[in-house]
């Protein structure tokens, strides 16, 4: 039987094999057209792919610039003012709190709450409902201050930001995220309180950035179980890539066949101990401790979103007027480089790979995004979760819920189609 | 009170949540109900409704007899966001050698009904209204709603970005600084959000509906092309954000 995804980002439905009756596999069926974004950027200078790439993702662009921005700063030897990496740091956190508060509050909820959406529970709940739109009003603000609007940010560059805020700024900056940590924090005892109505598997072996000083945000190193590993060595040789029959995505699976899976609950199973203690204090006030179950990801989400917000703050305390040098020194202008990087986007590990020609141009480029990696360990909780159930509405309702507790961002994961294997001539 | 759909047809889905944000105002909640958004309700079924966004562009024969099928139902079509309007970032495929179906391009079966080129809505369709932006801006959103509710529509203003910047007393980037700014040609509304931070603009809202010939596109290429954009990027940025439009005005001969 199939059904159509609800309460996701993106074209896709659920698929339930059946046998005799009862359920034998979940598959995810993503429907969405793909864009060819692999394709689209061969040939283009990487100064305009840092702008172009945001378009991968309307809820998570500015991990896909910043990514670009932070592969090719890497591989072309430009170095960055420590205050505005910073800054773009906060203009990316800026976002996962937008981008959890938008999961949490209008995609989860109506889940957690019975209802068939968020705007329909304002009337039975209109005070949960003005905190929430306070709180993605805050994080609009916050976004639209430091990188010029909601989504798609224009401040994010090779070499760091266009413009950095000038003090005037960054006070009402401040203003809109000690709003936003109000919200947050209201809100978030709200919601820590609601449990999943059903206790489902967790969602397997969890892989995020290998972090040493905080909690996971963007670097070159992947942690799976206790090893550590090179981007490269991942991609190439742990994780390897799939076709599938049902879908438009390009699916990921370790060597041995197991599944993983990447983003919060991933960051946070792993990393719980680098989140602010006042972050901490607030899970552990409503009986909440790492390990959670991928079913339970709001509550990481919800961590990630306070966390982020007291990062930010700092950041912005930090303030210096700083002159943003008018050219980019760049140190190596060799052609044939390799380019890569990863930030942790809201949904997990994002992975970029640029190589450039001789002429400085994108000649090869590969994007492995969060929700495809998550695909296959998607239709493998909710295979073990139903397998050998009768086939019913409640067991459409947990295939959905486990779609929605993963977050799937459907618009993108169909980038991830590789492009080597359509074998395209430009 | 108004029932209200969102659509969504090949594209990122930025959109959508700029439309979120105009329809957590009160005012605009008061008067419209979301009974339709796969991303934002819990419901598939689509009944009755008055008014519809859609957002993205038409790439594959499925989609496009979704949306003459939407047409016989809704009264009113918005169309939303540069996708929509023109084709949007994926357009820049149309550009290359692209050919989905051909021999060389061995795709699994369903990727052959994917067009080479997006089709902007009214390629398909009529389409009632349009609101332009990568993404659109949510302000036009709600302004465009409260209208519509009283029973009018915002007047159209064909401006440019440099309206804005004039407006918001910016230093012309282009004149001032020499950075190559493409918000001579690009139709105003995002308030000039890129002069505001120090940098040219690159056409996300896409090319000026009025006023523009092949001539003058190319002939700001050259002025472009001077300060250091090179042609291959220019057109790169028009096809991507205005391709619909990029193909009237430039077709044929490139």
């Amino acid at each position: 039987m199939r059904k159509p995804m609800t309460l996701v980002e993106g074209e896709g439905s659920i698929i339930i094999l059946e046998n005799n009756g009862l359920v034998d596999r979940v598959l995810y069926e993503i429907t969405e057209a793909p864009r060819f974004f692999e394709y689209i950027l061969r040939g283009r200078d990487p100064w305009m792919t840092v702008d172009l790439i945001s378009r991968v993702c309307g809820l998570c662009g500015v991990s896909y610039s910043y990514m670009a921005a932070k592969a090719f700063e890497k591989c072309l030897g430009v170095e960055v003012d420590e205050y505005i990496e910073r800054l773009r740091e906060a203009i990316h956190l800026a976002e996962r709190v937008k981008s959890h508060a938008l999961h949490v509050f209008f995609m989860n909820l109506p889940e957690l709450t019975n209802s068939r959406s968020t705007i329909e529970l304002a009337s039975r709940n209109p005070d949960l409902f003005r905190k929430a739109v306070d709180l993605v009003n805050h994080s609009r603000r916050i976004m639209s201050i430091l990188g010029g609007r909601f989504h798609n940010v224009v401040n994010v560059k090779i070499g760091g930001v266009y413009r950095a805020p000038s003090r005037e700024e960054v006070e009402k900056a401040k203003i809109e995220v000690t709003g936003a940590l109000k919200s947050a924090l209201e809100l978030a005892s709200i919601v820590l309180s609601l449990k999943p109505s059903v206790a489902l598997p967790s969602g397997g072996l969890g892989v995020c950035i290998y972090s040493v000083y905080g909690y996971p945000h963007h670097g070159d190193k992947l942690l799976l179980g206790d090893k550590v590993y090179e981007l490269g060595e991942f991609y190439g040789e742990v994780s390897v890539s799939h076709r599938v029959e049902h879908s438009n995505a390009t699916h990921y699976r370790l060597r041995g066949g197991e599944s993983y899976y990447v983003g919060p609950v991933a960051r946070f199973n792993k990393y719980y101990s680098m989140l602010r203690e006042e972050a901490r204090e607030l899970l552990k006030s409503h009986g909440w401790s790492p390990p959670v179950g991928v079913v339970e990801a709001y509550v990481a989400r919800l961590a990630e979103m306070v966390n982020a917000l007291l990062e930010i703050r700092d950041i912005l305390e930090s303030h210096r007027e700083v002159q943003i040098p008018s050219s980019i020194k760049q140190v190596n202008t060799r052609g044939g480089s390799i380019c890569e990087y990863a930030v942790e986007a809201p949904r997990g590990v994002l992975y970029g790979r640029f190589k450039l020609g001789d002429n400085g141009r994108i000649q090869e480029c590969t994007l492995i995004t969060p929700t495809a990696q998550n695909l296959a360990s998607m239709e493998d909780t909710a295979t073990r979760a139903l397998r050998n159930k009768r086939i019913n509405g409640k067991a459409v309702d947990i295939a959905k819920y486990i779609a929605v507790a993963y977050d799937p961002c459907i618009s993108c994961s169909v980038h991830a189609i590789r492009v080597e294997f359509l074998r395209i001539n430009p | 009170m108004l029932k209200l759909a969102i659509v969504k047809m090949t594209s990122c889905s930025g959109c959508i949540n700029e439309l979120l944000s105009a329809l957590l105002e009160d005012d605009i909640r008061a008067n419209y109900a979301l009974v339709y958004s796969t991303e934002l309700v819990d419901s598939i079924e689509f009944r009755d409704v008055d008014l519809v966004f859609v957002e993205g562009s038409v790439t594959t024969r499925h989609q496009e007899e979704a949306l003459k099928d939407l047409r016989k139902h809704v009264g009113f079509i918005v169309a939303t966001g540069t996708c929509a309007l023109m084709g949007g970032v994926q357009s820049l495929r149309a550009i290359g050698g692209f050919k989905p179906g051909s021999r060389d391009l061995p795709l699994k079966q369903g990727f052959n009904e994917i067009y080479r080129e997006p089709k902007p809505l009214d390629q398909v369709v009529k389409v009632d209204y349009a609101l332009p932006g990568c993404p659109v801006n949510a302000n036009a959103v709600k302004a465009f709603l409260r209208k519509y509710y009283l029973g009018g529509l915002p007047v159209a203003i064909y401006e440019t970005v440099c309206s804005e910047c004039k407006r918001r007393g910016l230093p012309c980037v282009l004149v001032a600084k020499g950075t190559p700014c493409l918000g001579p040609i690009t139709v105003s509304g995002c308030g000039a959000i890129c002069p505001g931070f120090g940098r040219g603009c690159y056409g996300c809202y896409g090319l000026q509906f009025h006023g523009l010939d092949g001539g003058k596109v190319l002939a700001f290429a050259e002025r472009l092309r001077e300060l250091g954009l090179p042609d291959l990027d220019y057109r790169a940025l028009i096809s991507a954000y205005s391709y619909g439009k990029y193909r009237d005005l430039l077709g044929g001969s490139h």
